[in-house]
């Protein structure tokens, strides 16, 4: 009773302080690469701890807006990576709300038959799915760079297994009401799984905005880049290069998107990787 | 009796038609789906295990059909010999460490304080970076001359560290960058692990005098083995598919010393164009995942016994 | 209003038979309560006439029309499910008017019925709110709201009391009893709870293992229960049953020989075959100091109108009587029991109940 709170013991404070020391080790290259990309290119090349004193600058930044690509490529990204997200999501719904609720014959085979499919990495499939557009001619477009990625079965899994969830005395009610099946998915159940939705928009979204090696193989035209492959493009020889400021603006650019949407979403983001890990 | 049953079930099914539980339109729920899923899921899985028996040759548009060839030129090639035990070696590095310090860092963060959450948020954040900017931060640390890591070591007189160019080194230097780019799923899943861990049982623990290692030993850890486990076959499913990291740090180099087998399969396939030979690693590969695969599955559905 | 014909109908869940060649009809404007333990079959008789479940044979008529094969929508039922089943995300209004909007029911109209439905049940200043604001019993009138605004042909209940507290309960069940009468519409309430089936119904069905066990009248099931099993299910507490050692006739009744105690009845021997058992209501076990049987006491449970007396007789079996709220008795004593000759039942071999001629068991 003499004290409020029982003493910590030793072990614990030992590991809370190695994490401490741990997480400062992990920030000191982010914070680093944010000071590099303020800095003068010419300044870092003669003196590289240049980055710790002053005088900063925005020219890498305005640079930027002037001289790279990265607009188009930021275009790229959005255009295939929102269309990307609002097709997974809407047709992993209707998929997730047939294999969960409507009773045909043989659904429970096909289901199994989709989930295999999560076992199939996407590298064992990319020799294959390069000649497939290279037959139809159809590498360097939109349609190219976003078809392949709604056919994973995560979506499928994780809307059937969110629609099993609910009571089917909901839509048996709906039923008894005269509502017609697709009134029933689109009014009554679909708004119960707005939760599930939001965390498969935000794993397809992420998913999408990082992916590397499919639209590397096949965005080959610069004008068709999207922000991953550009980027991995102007960095391929970093090593002679004189402007790291000028790349690490770029990354620092190309990041910030991701953060901020991590930043506000924080909660749905680690659910979502988490959820998409597990399955 | 029963034959009598029966028989009466049979003609009132035939003289009224049957409450029907689903009807064809409804079929329209799944169709877009498993459309695309056999257009580019299923048929490219087949399409690469034909492609694997055959010379083939992308921009004449001609395929030849010349049966093991591709394995057997692929088992007695070096680099890809290589880009095994490279592989293998890159899961042995980085799985390990995820482990053991997701782990550590999730017991060190399991409170409701704000700094455990704000380093909870600086953790997982890296995550969220695509692979393109992570390989450019760390390609930055590693810079010879330059980099941060070297501006560290002058500061104990240690000089002219280039690790990417250094055929013993360069392996473990993308291991600690995807360390650094991963190492939040599992903090937070073994987070949530521990969060399911009722408190009752340490203030049992305590009650019967357990030391914290006692504690830590004989109660935390069992209690969340199944993600320790769990969390060890999704980083090897994962990390055997490592590609990005490689690719643009050092594109399997020097001298063949990071070269991975994903890799392998993009330069044969799309540096050297050598399809049916891509494809036949990429088989390799397929199989080694399958396997992988159903290691989680059956770890994921054996809820207690770990 | 509509009665109900099934006729018979079959159910079976793969090789699993759950309701077998039954037959039942309701006249319309009956309240009809299926009653049974869970597993009987009532909850899948009850879905078969809404049109939830399929009939694997058999026919359903609601009034004149044949409906096995109508969905759900289209048979004119309503139905308050045991969850209620309310659209969380739609307004109180919403869900009780989402039916009507369905079948193209015009604005007006349905604003009207809602209105009146909310005025019946007092729901009127909920009607914005969300399921989600509201509390059990208020959830649960508007799950029986949702009901009433469709006007329908027949009302079907799936154990809608069960997720309501003690107190709540016997208020909603005097509230759908009045309902009933002002609606005057067919109601088939389906319950494991034998209390809600006496109060509410007109006709109980009972069930067991997807069979009809009686059909009947509350006070009809609770005097005269067919089979041994509704004479266990119905009754709190359970009706006494007792092994008979001897039996012979006497007058119009059997006499019994048990544990060495006499016991009249009024039960005829007629009938009576195989290994018998003496069923009789706690009610219908007094004390009285010239009583024939000798029983020892050990429990007193006091419930304030009554007393309800766990006893053993000599020969070990168990006898449960009742006293007056005031009883004396305390654990321990040895008590002097009289049995109500004309309220015994003996209970044959094959679990068929006889009864007391019906001139002398009825008043």
């Amino acid at each position: 009773m003499a004290s409020k709170t029982i003493a910590r013991p030793m072990s614990e404070q030992i590991l809370v302080a190695s994490v401490v020391i741990l997480a400062i080790a992990w920030m000191v290259p982010l914070v680093w690469i944010v000071g590099l990309s303020f800095k003068n290119s010419l300044e870092l090349v003669v003196d590289p701890n240049a980055v710790f004193r002053f005088p900063y600058t925005l020219e890498n930044y305005a640079d930027l807006m002037v001289t790279s690509n990265l607009g188009v490529w930021l275009r790229n990204t959005l255009i295939v990576t929102v269309t990307q997200t609002v097709l997974v999501v809407a047709i992993s719904c209707l998929a997730g709300y047939g294999f969960a609720r409507i009773d045909f014959p043989g659904r429970n085979l096909v289901f199994i038959l989709v989930l295999m499919g999560l076992a199939i990495p996407q590298h064992a499939v990319i020799v294959p799915l390069h000649k497939m557009f290279n037959d139809w001619q159809m590498h360097n477009t939109f349609q190219a760079l976003i078809l392949p990625g709604l056919a994973g079965p995560f979506g499928v899994f994780l809307m059937t297994a969110y629609f099993r969830a609910i009571p089917l005395e909901i839509e048996e009610a709906a039923k008894l009401d005269n509502a017609s099946r697709f009134r029933i998915f689109w009014e009554i159940t679909l708004p119960l799984a707005v939760p599930a939705m939001a965390t498969l928009a935000i794993f397809t979204f992420l998913h999408s905005w990082n992916d590397y090696l499919w639209p590397l193989i096949s965005a080959t035209r610069p004008e068709m880049y999207t922000l991953t492959v550009g980027l991995a493009a102007t960095q391929t020889n970093i090593d002679q290069s004189e402007g790291l400021g000028y790349l690490m603006a770029q990354a620092v650019f190309a990041g910030l998107p991701m953060l901020i949407l991590y930043i506000f979403f924080q909660k749905y983001v680690v659910r979502a990787v988490a959820g998409a890990a597990i399955r | 009796m029963t034959d009598m049953t029966s028989t009466a079930a049979g003609m009132t099914a035939a003289a009224t038609p049957r409450l029907k539980s689903w009807s064809w339109t409804e079929l329209l729920f799944v169709a877009p789906y498993l459309l695309l899923y056999v257009v580019f899921l299923v048929y490219p899985l087949g399409l690469g295990f034909i492609m694997s028996f055959q010379y083939f040759d992308l921009f004449a548009g001609q395929a030849e059909f010349i049966g093991l060839e591709n394995y057997q030129q692929l088992f007695s090639d070096r680099i890809f010999q290589g880009a095994v035990v490279n592989t293998f070696k890159f899961v042995i590095f980085t799985v390990p460490t995820f482990v053991a310090l997701g782990l550590l860092i999730a017991l060190a963060l399991n409170r409701q304080t704000w700094w455990a959450a704000t380093l909870r948020t600086l953790f997982f954040a890296s995550n969220v970076l695509s692979v393109t900017i992570v390989t450019l931060i760390w390609r930055a640390v590693y810079l010879p001359q330059k980099g941060l890591l070297q501006n560290f070591l002058d500061v104990f007189g240690i000089q002219n560290i280039a690790l990417l160019q250094d055929p013993n080194w360069a392996l473990q230097a993308i291991a600690v960058t995807t360390i650094w780019w991963g190492i939040g799923l599992p903090m937070v899943l073994f987070l949530a692990a521990l969060q399911q861990i009722p408190g009752e049982i340490y203030e049992a623990a305590e009650l019967d005098n357990a030391s914290p290692w006692q504690t830590l030993w004989h109660i935390t850890i069992p209690s969340i083995w199944r993600t320790v486990v769990l969390v060890t076959i999704i980083q090897i499913i994962a990390q055997f598919q490592v590609f990005g990291q490689i690719n643009l740090m050092t594109a399997g180099g020097p001298n063949n010393s990071t070269r991975s087998m994903v890799q392998f399969v993009y330069e044969a396939g799309f540096r050297q164009w050598t399809a049916g030979f891509a494809s036949a690693a990429a088989q390799v590969l397929f199989v080694i995942m399958i396997v992988a695969a159903g290691l989680q599955f059956w770890v994921s559905r054996r809820k207690q016994e770990f | 209003m509509s009665g109900i014909e099934l006729t018979s109908i079959n159910k079976a869940f793969g090789a699993y038979e759950a309701i077998a060649n039954l037959s039942l009809s309701v006249s319309p404007g009956e309240f009809v309560v299926f009653l049974g333990p869970s597993g009987c079959g009532k909850t899948t008789l009850l879905r078969m006439i809404a049109g939830l479940e399929p009939v694997s044979a058999g026919e359903i008529s609601i009034g004149d029309r044949r409906v096995e094969h109508l969905p759900p929508g289209q048979r004119g039922v309503a139905m308050v499910f045991q969850n209620y089943a309310l659209y969380p995300h739609k307004s109180v209004a919403e869900n009780m008017g989402f039916g009507l909007r369905n079948i193209g029911v015009d604005k007006a109209t349905v604003a009207a019925k809602i209105q009146e439905a909310a005025r019946i049940l007092q729901l009127e200043a909920l009607l914005d709110r969300k399921p989600g604001q509201l509390s059990g019993g208020q959830r649960q009138r508007v799950a029986i709201g949702r009901a009433i605004v469709k006007s329908p042909e027949v009302f079907l209940f799936d154990e809608p009391l069960s997720n309501l507290d003690a107190m709540l309960r016997a208020r909603t069940r005097v509230e759908i009893a009045r309902l009933h009468k002002r609606l005057g519409a067919t109601m088939i309430f389906v319950t494991h709870d034998q209390i809600e089936a006496m109060t509410m119904a007109e006709k109980i069905v009972v069930m067991s293992n997807g069979k009809i066990e009686q059909i009947g009248a509350p006070m009809e099931i609770y005097r005269r229960p067919s089979t041994r099993f509704v004479a266990s299910f119905v009754g709190v507490p359970a009706m006494n049953f007792l092994e008979i050692g001897e039996l012979r006739s006497e007058g119009d009744g059997a006499r019994i020989t048990l544990g060495g105690h006499d016991i009249r009845t009024a039960v005829p021997t007629a009938d009576l075959s195989g290994a018998l058992t003496l069923g009789v209501r706690p009610e219908a076990v007094r004390i009285n100091p010239q009583g024939s049987i000798e029983a020892k006491v050990d429990v007193v449970e006091r419930l304030g109108e009554k007393t309800v007396l766990h006893t053993q007789l000599a020969d070990g079996q168990q006898l449960i009587a009742e006293d007056v709220g005031e009883s004396r008795v305390r654990f321990g004593d040895v008590v002097r029991l009289e049995i109500d000759p004309l309220r015994t039942h003996i209970f044959d071999g094959k679990g068929v109940g006889h009864h007391p001629a019906r001139s002398q068991a009825d008043d």
